[in-house]
C-alpha cells in the first residue's frame, strides 16, 4: 500500500521522519532518485535519520517504478520521497497505485515561482502536475500532517 | 499529556520553536526560559506546576543544574515524569507519544534519544551503518 508520495528537496529530514512517519506509520520508505541511488555518502547520511524499525530503500526512478509495479512492494506500508516535481510526475504517471502527489518542499531558483512558503515550481513543473491531475490524481500542498491540506489540482 | 520545557536561558523557547518547525504547532508543549533579565521567576513557575492534579512531563536541560534540581526538589512527591538532558530527538519523540502514555514508553523514549548523541566524523561513512536494504 502506498501511503504517500512526497516531493521534498531535502528528502528524509526531521519533518518527514517525525511528523509524516509518526502519522502514517510506514514500515518502508523508498527514496526514488537516480543521483541518490548511486551516491554512497548521501545514502549513509540519509540512513542516519531513518525512523526505528522502518526499512529504507534507495532506487533509481526506473527501478522504483519496476519494483512497485511488479507487486513486490504491496506487502509494505510504503512512503515514497522524491526530490523533484519531475520525478514525482514520472512516478505518478507510471504507477497506478499512486493516487496523489504531496508537495512538501522545493527550492526557489530564478526559474521558479512560489506556490507556498516552501513550494516553488517552474512552468514546466506546473504543466507536469496538471498532466498528473488529468489522470484523476490529486496534487496537494501540506508541510506536516497537522497543517491544513491545500489541494492544488484534483 | 502536557510537556514543560525548563532551561537556563532560551534553550526551552528555542527548543519549542524547533519542535514546532518539525512537527507542527504543539499546544501541549510549554517552554519556560529561566534566569533572563526581568524574566518570570522559575521557582514560582515550578510551584504552580506542583499544584497541578493531572500527570505531566517536565524536561530540563543540564542534569544536576539548578533548574533540574529545583524541579526535582519541588516536584518529587508529584505524579510527574521529570527528564534531564533536553535534546531535539527526545522532545520530538515525547510530543509524538499518545496522551495515554505509560511510564515504560517514556523510559524507552529517553533511552532511544540517548542513542542519537553520536560522534560521526571521522569514519562514519564506511561503518556498519552502510547496509543496503531492498524490498
Amino acid at each position: 500500500m502506498i501511503l504517500l508520495l512526497r516531493v521534498d528537496h531535502r528528502l528524509l529530514h526531521g519533518q518527514v521522519v517525525f511528523s509524516w512517519s509518526s502519522q502514517l506509520q510506514p514500515n518502508c520508505i523508498l527514496i526514488a532518485d537516480d543521483n541518490v541511488a548511486k551516491d554512497d555518502l548521501r545514502k549513509s547520511t540519509l540512513r542516519l535519520g531513518k525512523p526505528q524499525g522502518v526499512k529504507l530503500v534507495f532506487k533509481s526512478v526506473k527501478d522504483s517504478i519496476g519494483a512497485i509495479n511488479s507487486g513486490k512492494t504491496d506487502k509494505y506500508r510504503l512512503m515514497i520521497v522524491v526530490p523533484t516535481v519531475e520525478t514525482a510526475a514520472i512516478l505518478a504517471k507510471n504507477v497506478s497505485q499512486i493516487k496523489a502527489i504531496n508537495l512538501g518542499g522545493t527550492k526557489a531558483t530564478s526559474q521558479t515561482h512560489a506556490l507556498s512558503k516552501m513550494v516553488n515550481v517552474t512552468d514546466k513543473d506546473e504543466q507536469l502536475l496538471k498532466e498528473v491531475a488529468a489522470l484523476g490524481k490529486e496534487v496537494n500542498i501540506q508541510a506536516v500532517p497537522s497543517d491544513p491540506k491545500k489541494i492544488l489540482y484534483k | 499529556m502536557k510537556i514543560y520545557l525548563l532551561s537556563h536561558g532560551k534553550l526551552a523557547s528555542g527548543m519549542k520553536s524547533t519542535i514546532e518547525l518539525l512537527a507542527g504547532k504543539q499546544s501541549n508543549l510549554i517552554a519556560f526560559d529561566s534566569y533572563l533579565e526581568n524574566g518570570p521567576d522559575l521557582l514560582e513557575f515550578i510551584q504552580k506546576l506542583a499544584k497541578k492534579h493531572s500527570p505531566f512531563i517536565v524536561v530540563t536541560d543540564l542534569l544536576g543544574g539548578s533548574v533540574n534540581r529545583l524541579a526535582l526538589e519541588k516536584l518529587a512527591f508529584k505524579d510527574v515524569y521529570l527528564i534531564s538532558g533536553m535534546n531535539v530527538a527526545l522532545v520530538l519523540s515525547l510530543v509524538l507519544l499518545d496522551s495515554e502514555v505509560s511510564i515504560e514508553q517514556i523510559k524507552q523514549t529517553v533511552e532511544v534519544s540517548k542513542d542519537t548523541v553520536k560522534m560521526l566524523l571521522p569514519n562514519t561513512v564506511n561503518s556498519k551503518n552502510a547496509v543496503e536494504e531492498d524490498f
